[in-house]
């Protein structure tokens, strides 16, 4: 089924996203304090949204994998930690780079900042601990364990910015109040978190589908599918 | 204990169990496991209580003794306990004497004045946020560190101007 | 509970190779790192306290590493899995106990180092205390990463449980701050002890869980 929607699920995502980012880039206007420099908004926000909802996509994924021991549950893990650690690096990386121009430094030991780092440990935690069990089926009952106990990981980067006062900006977008960012400026970050959104399912989709042909190899489907 | 003597005795008193007396051994066995089940999640949940209710009065608390200048002058504050002092730089108040920046920070309500020894960060202007901290001296603050916070707004520079304008 | 807790603490004596290692491991970095780095030239007090921060994380990670490899290998596991069905308790007094045995003089020998910093000795108990909360923390944290890993080695049970372990050197230093700068001190004890004891509440039923995922 996936077949006949991931050229779709690709081909969109990328359109939205390059639209996202062309009109980001070239058509809104630039920032009453930052200048031009705060464009790379549009490829920070969303890699960081996204690097906290895959997470949490993955530990809604081990819960069913522990408790009702869906098997399909427990590939997608493993899917999506790869797809989740790359985004988070990108989120990091861009994070630095937009850093330099404004604070002055490409990195700061505020607690936002550390806790993505940590979690972007944790996806290589989840992968490592994955990939050194010979008993697969031990190995997904433990990686959705360190998956659930990781969990808490995600509430201290959500608060850290209302918390305590540190370096990085509280949140633009909230789910109640007016949001505090310019709408010229607030219609290309939606578009591009959509765009990337829709590009990162179709990373998953590819990784996913490597993951359970790899794992069923001896079931009857796939040894008719060549 | 008591179940347990019970369990013994009928053990002791049944060489080859009868029905009746093997329903009654299983259900005192099932009435020990019970009590240790609950016995168990009892701890678990005092245990996790009060560690829970210590987290949130701590969390309620001032945990960074963060002020801003209305709440510094309100309070009474120790002339050896360093804290934060949080704001807005009050419009033409930045004065650079050498190395020493002086400057005024305001909540709109009161002012606090600061004196720093340093550079400062690039962020750091006039009408703008930060946070410095330090020691409160003399009716002056003494900050060994600023910190210029750059705030979640973002505005295109012609709207910025109109609300100046309004 | 006693006798689970008594058979731990037998255990632990035993093996002195596990408690007095650590505990010497500490002192000699204690004493190597102001040789390493040249004195006159750094104020020693402003970062004296980063370096027991660090060997109390390393340490602990070093002293719970072999925690269950053990029980595991000769039989002891299968034997109360059949009794009891659930490590709970084996979990809770193991942990408890090397905190008791290697953890508190862990916390005296990093309080008595701290003089170094030129703390005085009105704030020793305070940062005693603080010591101890968190090496719970931390030992808690590393039983769980020894769990995980019983019989693959230790790097694996380090890279799972070290980002978790973080916040709590974030939360650590917090603490040894608010006892340098004489305020805020309560409050962020609160925190701490909360935080711990929920930690020793939680951890054991998840180790017990991964204990029983080894077992099948």
């Amino acid at each position: 089924m996936t077949a006949k929607l991931l050229p779709y699920i690709a081909s969109c995502g990328l359109l939205l996203l390059l639209t996202g980012w062309v009109w980001g880039l070239a058509f809104a206007p630039e920032d009453a304090v930052q200048g031009n420099s705060y464009r790379i908004i549009f490829l920070h926000v969303p890699a960081s949204i996204f690097a906290q909802a895959i997470y949490l996509f993955m530990s809604i994924c081990a819960v069913m994998s522990v408790v009702w021991r869906v098997k399909l549950a427990a590939y997608l893990i493993k899917s999506a930690a790869s797809v989740g650690a790359l985004i988070t690096f990108i989120a990091l990386f861009s994070g630095s780079i937009w850093g330099i121009p404004t604070w002055g430094t490409w990195w700061q030991w505020d607690a936002r900042i550390t806790s993505t780092l940590i979690l972007f440990i944790m996806y290589l935690g989840v992968i490592t601990l994955h990939g050194s069990f010979s008993n697969l089926e031990k190995a997904d009952r433990l990686m959705s364990i360190l998956v659930i106990v990781g969990l808490v990981n995600i509430p201290i980067i959500k608060k850290s910015v209302d918390w305590w006062s540190t370096l990085h900006q509280p949140a633009s977008i909230t789910v109640s109040g007016a949001p505090t960012i310019d709408p010229s400026m607030l219609y290309p970050l939606f578009v591009s978190i959509l765009g990337m959104g829709l590009v990162l399912i179709s990373l998953g989709i590819l990784s996913s589908r490597l993951h359970i042909l790899g794992r069923e190899k001896n079931k009857k489907w796939v040894q008719s599918y060549e | 204990m008591f179940t347990e003597l019970l369990l013994y005795c009928c053990v002791y008193f049944c060489g080859s169990p009868s029905k009746k007396l093997k329903n009654c051994y299983s259900r005192l066995k099932m009435q020990k496991i019970r009590k240790q089940r609950l016995q168990k999640l009892f701890f678990i949940f005092a245990l996790s209580g009060i560690g829970v209710s210590l987290i949130l009065y701590s969390l309620n608390s001032k945990l960074d003794l963060f002020y801003t200048p209305s709440e510094m002058t309100a309070a009474s504050l120790n002339a050896e306990t360093r804290i934060k002092l949080g704001g807005m730089v009050k419009a033409e108040s930045i004065k650079r004497l050498g190395t020493t920046v002086q400057f005024i920070v305001t909540d709109y309500q009161s002012e606090v004045a600061v004196s720093y020894e340093g550079i400062t960060p690039d962020l750091f202007k006039e009408e703008s946020g930060v946070v410095a901290l330090g020691y409160f001296t003399n009716g002056v603050f003494a900050a060994d560190q600023i910190f210029a916070k750059h705030d979640e707004n973002y505005m295109p520079p012609e709207l910025k101007m109109t609300e100046q304008q309004l | 509970m006693i006798s689970v807790m008594a058979s731990e603490l037998f255990k632990l004596r035993k093996k002195i190779r596990a408690w007095l290692g650590p505990l010497l491991i500490m002192i000699l970095v204690l004493i190597a790192f102001p040789l390493s780095i040249d004195i006159s030239q750094y104020d020693l007090n402003k970062f004296y306290f980063s370096i027991i921060v660090i060997s109390l994380l390393v340490i602990s990670f070093l002293a719970t590493e072999t925690m269950f490899v053990e029980d595991f290998e000769d039989g002891t596991l299968e034997q109360i899995y059949l009794q009891e069905r659930d490590f709970y308790k084996l979990a809770l007094a193991k942990v408890l106990i090397y905190v008791l045995l290697i953890g508190v003089p862990m916390s005296l020998i990093g309080s008595l180092f701290s003089f170094a910093n030129g703390v005085d000795a009105s704030q020793l108990p305070q940062i005693f205390i603080t010591l101890i909360f968190s090496t719970l923390l931390l030992f808690n944290l590393f039983a769980f990463g020894a769990a995980l890993s019983i019989n693959k080695g230790a790097m694996l049970g380090v890279l799972a449980t070290l980002p978790l372990a973080l916040p709590v050197i974030i939360l650590l230093g917090r603490a040894i701050r608010a006892v340098q700068f004489g305020n805020g001190f309560y409050e962020i004890m609160a925190l701490m002890i909360g935080a711990g004891l929920l930690v020793a509440a939680l951890v054991p039923l998840v180790i017990s869980i991964t204990l029983r995922t080894h077992l099948e």
